[in-house]
């Protein structure tokens, strides 16, 4: 019975007297897991899992009739999109050239045959947009996890704060270290144990392969989930990158060897 | 039932008006500069390869970029857009012939990518071992690695209680060992512990470990050096004891950050495991 709420087969909505709703969204070919510890309304979380599908189905690589598809394959010009399409393509291009070219949505295989694939940048938008819903109806303290990509508010319980693992890259029950937020926090990471070398080095364009992962913690989501991926691909060099362009985000790096790295400031927010 | 349910209410209001009209200049902008980008990416029909090593060095110019499969028509009107927007015109032109002096400028910025190279190899390459005076009284050793030691072969070279000077080749996951060696073998005592100070090329650095219940649970860098420059490189990164690595358990977890997982290994993974003891908890107090 659990086991299905679990996995989003049974009413997300089941109201609690403890307060708080629970609730796991499979949506982008992930799960997206909605941990709310307030009392919110049924609309709160409706608003919530309409937008992920509806951002699936804009903005589906999978999908060929998608927007993003039609653009990407030249069935349809940038003129045909809508503001959100061309919002996040400004994006895209706005940390492309932030990153000095390691975030680029122009070299990443797509599965509709193109090489335009934002889903990179799309998925901490879209998530970091979910928790401004929740805010708009009145939750404070919540957190969405999907798929590794993590968007808190607020505390876990009274005066208690969220404390986040970072997997451990080798041992998947482990944590390799441990965030704790109690107000606001992005955190994003980027590895190759769950789908293999899948991160393109722009410049060589072949997968990068010489960190086992890379977490980005920060204000926000969208920008984690993408310097997380130009961390990747910029390698060790990539901290001092973070720490000189945007230091308020922190940066912490596992090698192959299981050797870790970070910025100076990720202590700020470690816990363990 | 999700479906039912979301059909029961109106379509959500578009999630962020305010974000979007404060963002109309950026998108607009955007819309220029990635219509320039479609046009060089259509009118660059063979990826250019550079060679392995400098394509590593020089970010953007550098790339090999795949065609965009734009139709021909399509690449000619935004070609010819494009042309009629002549500041832009000139700043992409410049930035295909220039971008990679441009990217190396950008880089030598900072003062540890401008020698990537080294920095690059420094993970396993300029590891180095230290003893610190008074973690050595406790009978161990202390062993730290990474970008802040990234000069560190020097370091400890010129530092009088270095223990193990040719480490500076020794590789991160074999320094790793030492450590996890001697935290176990030596029974430290409680405590934080100073090393001497050695020098690098930014200037004295020493390394401060704290032992707790026996064991090493920290190693950072301490007193920065003076010069401003070098504090804040210094300051970026921090390295941390590969021991450390494996000492947190998720036990105590509210939710895990990792790689995106698909929709099947999300079945098998700790973060499913948690959501079911949340659902669970939820459950209970709706029940109670």
């Amino acid at each position: 019975m659990s086991a299905a709420t679990a996995t989003g087969d049974r009413d997300p909505l089941h109201p609690t007297a403890s307060g708080g709703r629970m609730h796991v969204e499979m949506v982008m070919g992930m799960a997206v897991s909605i941990d709310i510890r307030d009392e919110v309304s049924d609309v709160a979380l409706v608003d919530v899992v309409r937008w992920l599908h509806h951002v699936d189905e804009t903005f589906s690589t999978y999908k060929l009739d998608s927007p993003i598809s039609r653009f990407g394959t030249g069935e349809a010009t940038l003129e045909e999109m809508s503001d959100e399409v061309i919002h996040v393509l400004g994006l895209c291009e706005e940390l492309f050239q932030d990153t000095d070219g390691a975030f680029d949505v122009f070299v990443v295989p797509a599965p509709n045959g193109s090489h335009l694939d934002p889903s990179g940048l799309v998925k901490g938008w879209a998530i970091e947009r979910c928790a401004e819903v929740l805010e708009g109806h009145g939750a404070t303290n919540f957190c969405i996890n999907a798929g590794g990509d993590i968007a808190v508010r607020g505390h876990a319980r009274p005066g208690e704060p969220w404390r986040i693992g970072i997997r451990h890259p080798d041992q998947p029950d482990k944590s390799a270290a441990i965030v704790g937020c109690s107000d606001r926090l992005a955190i994003a990471t980027s590895a190759t144990y769950e789908r293999g070398a899948h991160i393109i080095d722009p410049a060589t364009g072949e997968p990068t392969a010489d960190l086992a992962s890379v977490t980005i913690v920060g204000p926000d989501l969208t920008y984690a989930d993408a310097y997380a991926t130009a961390v990747f691909v910029m390698g060790p060099d990539g901290l001092n990158w973070l720490a000189e362009r945007h230091p308020d985000y922190a940066a912490f790096m596992i090698t192959r060897d299981d050797t870790a790295l970070s910025t100076a400031n990720f202590a700020d927010h470690r816990l363990s | 039932m999700d479906n039912d349910l979301a059909r029961a209410f109106p379509p959500p209001a578009p999630p962020q008006p305010n974000d979007m009209s404060q963002q109309e200049p950026l998108a607009e902008q955007a819309r220029l500069a990635q219509q320039a980008r479609l046009a060089r990416l259509t009118s660059n029909r063979a990826p250019r390869v550079l060679p392995a090593e400098s394509a590593r060095t020089t970010a953007p110019a550098g790339r090999t970029r795949k065609r965009h499969a734009a139709k021909g028509s399509r690449a000619a009107a935004v070609l010819m857009s494009i042309t009629t927007t002549a500041g832009l015109t000139a700043y992409f032109q410049h930035a295909d012939t220039a971008g990679a002096s441009n990217s190396s400028n950008a880089l030598s910025g900072v003062a540890v990518a401008s020698g990537a190279p080294a920095v690059k190899s420094a993970t396993a390459g300029t590891t180095a071992t230290t003893s610190g005076t008074t973690a050595a009284t406790a009978g161990t050793t202390a062993t730290t690695s990474g970008t802040a030691a990234a000069t560190s072969g020097t370091a400890a070279a010129t530092s009088a209680t270095t223990a193990g000077t040719a480490a500076a080749t020794t590789s991160a996951a074999a320094a790793a060992t030492t450590a996890v060696a001697g935290s176990t073998s030596a029974a430290l005592a409680d405590g934080t512990y100073t090393g001497a100070t050695a020098n690098n090329r930014y200037g004295p650095v020493q390394v401060q470990i704290t032992v707790a219940g026996g064991k090493i649970t920290a190693a950072v860098a301490v007193q920065t050096p003076t010069d401003r420059r070098s504090v804040s490189i210094n300051d970026q990164a921090t390295p941390i004891l590969a021991s450390e690595v494996i000492s947190a358990q998720s036990a105590t977890i509210d939710t895990v950050s990792g790689a995106t997982y698909t929709t099947n290994s999300y079945k098998a993974s700790l973060q499913s495991a948690i959501d079911l003891a949340r659902s669970t908890a939820v459950q209970a107090g709706a029940s109670a």
